[in-house]
């Protein structure tokens, strides 16, 4: 999307780039076995299963200005809203119940104060459980499209080492 | 072999100490008290005396997990169950014991916790994504292996010895 292109407020177009602020713990991130740096699904663990997001272009010096940096040392991530979108619909059946589909979208959510470029993925119909929403979480890490701020080396080394590497079991 | 998850409160469990063994020859007469003990529904916890050992990672993280608080992710989530940590560690070391019989690579998973609380263990490998995700009494899991999450994305339980090894080997498979 270029950069002065028009953004509505109220609706999220599906070119627009929305960020994601990581707070800086091991939790969040991990290396792959050939040692890629990886945004664990659960950087995207949401209290009520609506990760929150925030818009490029409504955004006053991003990535590095709060938002979408939420706090110095965060890293920042990248997603595209329409291929959040293309994850539609995710299907989940809870125990017999028949399979419901649940149709993924953004929405801006300027709520409680929150800033104007703030925005949250959702589920309609919500999500039941965590179950449901694991599969969101999934898809979102998968879809990380580049790192906006990186963590820092030291950060990065420390995961090579609590990781142990990955070694074959003797 | 049936290795259950262990259903008995934590306080309640008899602390034995178990050294999981790293080679066949020095193990096997561990691997008989550790199924003896299963078979009578103890508790045997690992203890990572061996900074060298495949699992010490995953234990150091696991542990590690009681430390964190509410909000620890920034996103308004609760801390992490102690019920479902310890239940991890148990379904954790049931899934290296039951990947060494079967003389599988070992690979250490990644560790976090989810919105309500339970453990998730995370592996990527190359396009593969698995996640299990393990509760005070339960564990399931999502798994990804392309982009469609109709296609390409399945879940389901991961309690019993069979469903786990069929995710490792799923994993493993080139």
């Amino acid at each position: 999307m270029p950069d002065d292109a028009e953004v509505r407020e109220d609706s999220v177009g599906n070119e627009e780039t929305l960020y994601r602020s990581i707070w800086l713990r091991k939790e969040c991130f991990f290396l792959d076995e050939e040692g890629v740096l990886r945004v664990s699904a659960e950087a995207f663990a949401d209290r009520n299963k609506q990760p929150s997001v925030f818009r490029k272009h409504l955004c006053d010096e991003p990535p590095y200005s709060n938002p979408p940096r939420l706090s110095p040392d965060d890293a920042v991530v990248s997603l595209i809203a329409g291929k959040i979108r293309e994850a539609s619909p995710i299907q989940h059946q809870s125990g017999k119940n028949p399979v419901v589909s649940h149709v993924i979208d953004i929405k801006p959510d300027t709520s409680g104060g929150q800033h104007r470029s703030h925005a949250v993925v959702y589920a309609d119909p919500d999500f039941p459980n965590s179950n449901a929403f694991a599969k969101l979480k999934l898809r979102l890490a998968q879809l990380v499209e580049d790192w906006a701020i990186q963590p820092e080396a030291d950060f990065i080394e420390q995961l090579k080492i609590m990781a142990g590497l990955n070694h074959p079991a003797r | 072999m049936m290795l259950c998850p262990i259903q008995t409160p934590a306080e309640t469990r008899p602390r034995i100490t178990y050294n999981i063994p790293t080679t066949q020859t020095e193990g096997s007469d561990e691997i008989e008290r550790f199924l003896t003990a299963l078979k009578e529904n103890r508790f045997v916890p690992f203890v990572p005396t061996d900074e060298a050992h495949p699992l010490s990672p995953a234990w150091k993280r696991l542990e590690a997990l009681y430390d964190l608080e509410e909000n620890w992710n920034g996103y308004d989530v609760p801390a992490p169950n102690p019920d479902a940590i310890e239940h991890a560690k148990a379904w954790l070391q049931d899934l290296y014991l039951e990947t060494k019989a079967k003389g599988q690579q070992w690979l250490a998973p990644h560790v976090a916790a989810n919105e309500e609380g339970a453990v998730a263990f995370e592996w990527a490998k190359g396009k593969k994504r698995l996640v299990v995700y393990i509760g005070p009494e339960d564990a399931w899991y999502v798994k990804a292996w392309g982009p469609s999450v109709l296609t390409e994305m399945t879940d389901g339980e991961a309690e019993t010895t069979e469903e786990r090894l069929a995710l490792w080997s799923w994993l493993l498979e080139p």
